[in-house]
């Protein structure tokens, strides 16, 4: 028997119900056999296919080291976990769902800052007036770095933070936040207000295609099968468009 | 101690002994921490970094600047002792091309209390080191970032025009973007939205930074935040103050001349004093004490070497806050790569835990660039 097409599919929460309700709608239902501990799954009726139930971080991650040939995650976590994503990773579509913004939010009491340049500027006078550099709380290290070296600020610090970002400002534990909000309601609970052009990315869930999966015939042709059958706009043209980068020589 | 190499027949080491170097042998592994906190994050994405036991991070030394400092804070009396320095070994960064490690060697003089005569002696010092090594027809490029921050303080810019300025120097894409920035008519009550309510407006409009402080102050308290945590009211509401005054002007046209003028200076050495005394005497800037440290260390480089193959650049410098003022870089051979770098950074031992600025300067020279072929010029990184 021939290697199956692996399929990433989110292992909890919202994703995995609104992934699982996408397959659904396209007539395919996925099969989780041994109940919702089990790990690997099937779709009834299609053999050839395995399942792979990941935390939506660890499918961009098996994407890019190409242990799965497709998967469901977002679009923030591709950029943020998998260096050199755009050579690793294709994104075949947004999936209309998991939307959320990766932004940069300060204090609303910063009344004078409502820019990113309003920040670079609070930084390059930060050090002088308290003895430290300008700190940001943030689980999104690389957006981060790279969003704030494209507007040309360097002098600031990041601090780690994988829970409750939104809080640190107020506790004190960081100036501002780089953070992921849907409606803003949680970073307006917090008193936090988004920078005018402090959009860092605004993300989705995606189908996202491993470029470095092993990509023989039978399985593309199980998973254009597949992606065909998924009520979304273009996706099936996506993932050509994935398969046609794969065939471009190297060099 | 260590003893020190042998490199280039121990000329090396007879030459940076001379000058009063004490030869530091330095660990490859420092806590990553210094180098963030002096260079600013953007320098982690260049570095190697590694854990501890504990977890505590550590970077493969990307420079030894940070490390002879260190080990000058450590033994105790930064302000008071001056005392020079030499090294050799690798350095690690993470580069597009090219090996992540090189040898480097270098020298930095901490403490002295000349600046003029210091910067001369380093500089020779480094144009000596790299003849000893055997390159020939080198080019010295010198720049000063003391004398660009002192046209910024006489043209009279606001604060927050001086510090965007200042950190685009050495920089010139930047530089330019930001020039024209400030050059552009601004959009009139930019940021009048991040006003909260009525108060705030009339405070803001009457001027009164007290009272908008105030505003500010309530604040913060509703909002949580612990006090002295962060930035606090005054700060914010004078800030604001003043980000509404700019907004409602621009740099001017005869400004903005006068700037790209001085950074368009690129003239060797010996004719940048009358020439740069003859641009603030057309600006009726006062340039006085700038110029005069220019003119002594022009004359003390004048009494150690040849200066027909220096240049002085207006627009040469760095980016980075801790340097305060010359800076230089020298190629050698007819290529364009830089063989040796070097600069003052008065404010990095204050960064790294000094109660108060110490003096310094120094130079690293990259040893995986001599006695190689090199790229030829025009076709190397910079």
């Amino acid at each position: 028997m021939s290697d199956p097409l692996v399929i990433a599919i989110p292992s909890k929460g919202r994703m995995q119900e609104k992934t699982e309700a996408l397959f659904k709608a396209g007539g395919i239902a996925v099969e989780k056999p041994g109940g919702s501990r089990n790990y690997r799954g099937r779709l009834r009726g299609v053999d050839d296919v395995e399942i792979a139930f990941l935390s939506a971080s660890e499918i961009a991650r098996e994407l890019a080291a190409g242990r799965v040939h497709l998967g469901v995650t977002g679009e923030d976590l591709v950029r943020e976990t998998v260096p050199d994503a755009d050579n690793r990773i294709a994104l075949a579509s947004p999936l209309g769902f998991g939307r959320a913004d990766v932004v940069v939010a300060v204090p609303q009491a910063w009344i004078d800052v409502s820019s990113m340049e309003d920040l670079d500027d609070v930084a390059a006078g930060f050090r002088a007036g308290h003895g430290r550099r300008l700190r940001i709380a943030t689980k999104y290290w690389n957006l981060t770095e790279r969003f704030f070296a494209s507007h040309g600020i360097a002098l600031y610090r990041i601090v780690e933070s994988l829970g409750a970002t939104e809080g640190a400002p107020a506790a004190g534990l960081a100036d501002a936040i780089v953070d992921i909000t849907s409606t803003g309601a949680t970073l307006h609970a917090n008193h936090l207000k988004i920078l005018d052009d402090g959009v860092i990315l605004r993300s989705e869930a995606n189908l996202a295609v491993s470029l470095r999966a092993a990509w023989p015939a039978p399985i593309r042709t199980v998973a254009g099968r597949i992606v065909d059958a998924l009520p979304v706009a273009e996706i099936a043209g996506g993932l050509q468009r994935a398969f046609a980068r794969m065939d471009i020589p190297a060099g | 101690m260590t003893s020190a190499p042998d490199t280039a027949g121990g000329a090396l080491a007879r030459l940076f002994g001379e000058a009063g170097a004490t030869w530091l042998d330095l660990a490859v592994l420092h806590p990553v921490e210094p180098f963030l906190e002096a260079a600013g994050e953007d320098i982690r994405r260049r570095i190697f970094v590694t854990e501890g036991a504990s977890g505590e991070r550590y970077c493969l030394r990307p420079d030894f600047t940070i490390p002879v400092c260190r080990h000058h804070l450590a033994i105790g009396a930064p302000a008071k002792n001056a005392a020079r320095y030499a090294y050799e070994g690798l350095v690690f960064r993470r580069q597009d091309a090219g090996a992540p490690e090189r040898l480097e060697t270098g020298f930095e003089a901490i403490g002295g209390a000349d600046e003029a005569e210091d910067d001369a002696a380093a500089l020779a010092l480094a144009a000596q080191a790299i003849a000893a090594l055997g390159a020939t027809d080198l080019q010295i490029r010198i720049g000063d970032i003391g004398l660009f921050t002192a046209l910024l303080e006489a043209l009279d810019l606001p604060a927050a025009w001086r510090r965007r300025l200042r950190r685009s120097f050495g920089v010139p894409a930047l530089m330019k973007a930001n020039l024209a920035r400030l050059a552009e008519p601004a959009v009139p009550d930019a940021g009048e939205n991040t006003l909260v309510d009525a108060k705030f407006a009339r405070a803001a409009h009457a001027g009164d930074t007290k009272a908008l402080a105030a505003l500010v102050t309530d604040m913060l308290a509703t909002h949580g935040h612990i006090p002295g945590a962060g930035r606090n009211a005054a700060e914010i509401a004078g800030r604001y103050l003043d980000q509404l005054a700019l907004s409602e002007t621009h740099l001017d046209a005869q400004t903005l001349a006068l700037l790209e003028a001085y950074l368009a200076i690129d003239l060797p050495l010996a004719e940048a004093d009358d020439r740069l005394a003859a641009f603030a005497g057309e600006a009726g800037l006062d340039l006085a004490g700038p110029l005069a440290l220019f003119a002594a260390r022009a004359a003390a480089i004048g009494e150690r070497m040849a200066t027909d193959n220096i240049r002085f650049a207006g627009g040469f410098g760095r980016p980075l806050d801790y340097y305060t003022g010359l800076v230089f870089q020298i190629t050698a051979g007819g290529h364009d790569d830089s063989i040796a770098g070097g600069g003052r950074y008065d404010r990095l031992m204050e960064m790294l835990g000094a109660a108060a600025p110490v003096p310094a300067i120094g130079f690293a020279i990259r040893l995986d660039r001599l006695g190689k072929p090199q790229t030829p010029a025009g076709e190397g990184a910079p």
